[in-house]
């Protein structure tokens, strides 16, 4: 099945502010004889929420890497918010995404053993904006997830799921990044509490590009475009592994 | 905030750290330990001689005269006789000697019989004198000069009277309570075994060998050179040894000829007067001399005199050869230890690597979470790093802090029962030489789990799955 819808956030003028151009993109895993991924042509623009839908295997998580730049494709070009993002050395990579990219992962992926502040403060670090504002964002960005600020001394394996889901879109967001990365992170979520996740995610990321991939389809609806990763990757691109 | 991830993480694993830290602080305090020991004992023998050319006893080996004449370490088996102190003494080229007859103790401290030589002549470090902190020289018969660690450890100060014990035990059933020392003066601190050593004077200790029921009155029974167990102290217990009392004067002069030291006679007197028995004039044998030379380039030669043509064996050694063929005897054993120290350190590095590798796996997914916020391999690999950094560091210094109160703790224990005496801080520059290593093998070895890392960094992607 192929889901395509497109909706724009807010006005931009798709040419000139693109925040993912994907071309002639071709990955193959060591060893692996065929591609992973191939994608001929593909764009997000600035602020726009998208909806990657496909089932497992289909290259999902292959297209999240790419993007992050933790996986480089064999050929093709990836820019990012208008930077050749694929041609960039390894540590301005690093320092690209600190800066510009926020992830959420399926299972928040929170480090254990750091206060939710640590974790929170850990991007902002990584991305050279931590200083004395940081709580004071990290404080703003939970009262807008509906936490309480003192969850904020708390260990983040001490959390529950919910308060765990916020604290994991505190952290994407904290550098208030053009690009944010989701990963399926609703699956072990019921109805209800998957309906309030989305709700809380768009409104604090509205002004970021949302990449949100997911293999259930019910989610597409919060999302002004959808696309399928078999459609995606229809296109041929001319790639040996 | 790196510094806060690794503190955090180490923190999640305490469990398996803390068995780390452990056996790295066993390692590091074993080298640590060895190493000071080391230098405490070269640095307290190197202090302990100094300006003396020879030391003459009797005919023993070497070391062994070396180690119970200075070091108090271990006990002599003969001793020489005074007449041929005093012939030393007459030797053109002999500048000085210093007669100590050891073998009593007070309280845990050994007492070395001698004259007021001794605080003049006797230099130790770099030929520094003795100094007095409180009183001076002896000024009786019944004077006694306490070390400066002896008094501080026993509390005394000068007019206090003390009571030798026979042998060197801490408890001895055999007190010369009849005959107490008055403290004429406390020495300032040496770092050297002088500072737990208490002074008489060679005529106190004669005396207080004499049974107080025959004071002075029979001759001599035995007048032979002293036995195997009498000379193990210099002046054993001599009950049969007892000199007239008529002969003392004469022998005091002799004495004060001899050695220009000998107790004046008039304080004598008043001691004599407070005591059973007036002192002998002079002993009847002493354990050892210690012999400075008109010239230092006369050793050889007044040694081969000694050792060769002297009517009575005795032995004649040069202290820094004695030193010498001391250092080459521990130097394999010192070797030896450094050798277990050191494997046991690489065991708990591996250790430490090991705990570090293991956690790699319960990790992949902290290190994918670090990657997708823009940690770099190279900041995972430092991360990975610095956490091994910082185990071994704490452990360094636990390591460091317990050797030291160890040392403290057991310093009079190590001084009394081996004759080590341990002075200044264990933080030296070899001390922060063996931690600076320890910490740079620690850094080599934390290649191994940080490049791991490095790797999973590279190919995990940002998830986990």
């Amino acid at each position: 099945m192929v889901v395509l819808a497109i909706s724009l956030s807010g006005s931009k003028n798709l040419a000139c502010s693109r925040a993912i151009e994907l071309t002639n993109i071709s990955f193959c895993y060591p060893g692996a004889s065929t591609p992973a991924l191939t994608i001929a042509d593909w764009h997000v623009n600035k602020g726009e929420h998208v909806f990657v839908q496909g089932a497992s295997g289909s290259g999902k998580s292959t297209l999240l890497n790419l993007l992050t730049g933790t996986l480089v494709p064999d050929s093709g070009s990836i820019r990012l918010l208008g930077k050749e993002f694929s041609a960039l050395a390894a540590r301005h990579k690093d320092g690209f995404r600190a800066r510009h990219i926020g992830v959420v992962f399926q299972q928040f992926n929170l480090i254990d053993y750091l206060s939710v502040k640590q974790n929170i403060a850990t991007a902002a670090y990584f991305a050279g904006t931590l200083n004395q504002q940081t709580q004071r964002r990290a404080t703003e960005l939970l009262h807008k997830l509906e936490l309480p600020a003192n969850v904020l001394s708390r260990q983040a394996g001490s959390l529950s799921v919910g308060q765990q889901q916020r604290v994991a879109i505190a952290r994407a967001l904290i550098n208030a990044p053009e690009l944010l990365i989701v990963d399926e992170p609703t699956s072990a979520l019921d109805a209800n509490a998957r309906d309030a996740f989305m709700r809380l995610l768009l409104e604090v990321a509205d002004s970021s590009a949302v990449v949100f991939v997911s293999h259930d389809a019910g989610l597409a609806t919060y999302f002004t475009r959808q696309q399928s990763m078999a459609e995606l990757t229809a296109q041929s691109v001319q790639t040996v592994c | 905030m790196l510094n806060t991830i690794a503190l955090e993480s180490l923190k999640h694993r305490r469990t398996s750290v803390m068995l780390t830290v452990l056996s790295i602080v066993i390692s590091v305090s074993l080298l640590v330990g060895v190493e000071f020991i080391r230098g405490q004992i070269k640095q307290s023998f190197t202090r302990t001689v100094s300006g003396v050319d020879l030391i003459v006893g009797a005919p023993t080996g070497q070391l062994n005269l070396l180690l119970y004449s200075v070091f108090r370490i271990g006990n002599a088996t003969q001793s020489i006789k005074w007449e041929q102190v005093e012939k030393l003494a007459a030797q053109p080229l002999v500048k000085w000697v210093i007669p100590i007859a050891l073998g009593d103790s007070h309280k845990g401290f050994r007492v070395v019989g001698t004259d007021n030589r001794y605080f003049e002549h006797y230099q130790y470090a770099a030929q520094q004198p003795l100094r007095f902190a409180r009183g001076g020289q002896f000024t009786t018969a019944y004077s006694a000069v306490v070390g400066a660690e002896a008094a501080r450890e026993l509390g005394y100060q000068p007019g206090d009277n003390i009571v030798i014990s026979h042998g060197l035990g801490n408890v001895s059933f055999h007190q010369h309570d009849g005959l107490p020392f008055t403290v004429s003066g406390i020495l300032a601190p040496t770092g050297t075994p002088v500072d737990k050593a208490v002074h008489v004077t060679l005529q106190g200790i004669e005396a207080v060998h004499q049974p107080a029921s025959t004071p002075s009155l029979k001759k001599p029974i035995v007048n032979s050179p002293p036995t195997a167990q009498d000379t193990e102290h210099g002046h054993e217990h001599k009950h049969e040894h007892e000199h007239e009392h008529e002969q003392n004067a004469d022998h005091l002069d002799k004495a004060t000829t001899a050695t220009g030291n000998a107790p004046h006679p008039k304080r004598v007197t008043s001691a004599s007067t407070s005591h059973a028995a007036p002192p002998p004039a002079r002993p009847e044998s002493v354990t050892a001399t210690l012999v400075g030379l008109t010239s230092r380039a006369a050793a050889l030669q007044v040694q081969y005199q000694i050792n060769q043509r002297s009517e009575v064996p005795m032995l004649a050694i040069l202290p820094g050869m004695a030193l010498s063929q001391l250092w080459s005897l521990m130097g394999n054993l010192e070797k030896l230890l450094l050798g277990v120290s050191g494997l046991i350190l690489v065991a708990s590095l591996i250790g430490l690597v090991t705990m570090l590798l293991a956690s790699m796996r319960e990790r992949r997914h902290e290190i994918a979470v670090l990657r997708a916020m823009g940690a770099g391999p190279l900041t995972l690999l430092w991360l990975i790093q610095f956490e091994a950094l910082l185990v071994s560091a704490l452990a360094c210094g636990v390591a460091v802090t317990l050797d030291g109160v160890l040392f403290s703790v057991f310093a009079s224990s190590l001084s009394e029962n081996f004759g080590l005496f341990l002075s200044g801080s264990i933080l030296t520059l070899h001390t922060g030489v063996i931690v600076a290593l320890v910490l740079l093998a620690t850094w080599l070895c934390s290649f191994i789990p940080a490049v791991a890392a490095y790797r999973q960094a590279l190919h995990a992607g940002l998830s986990n799955r």
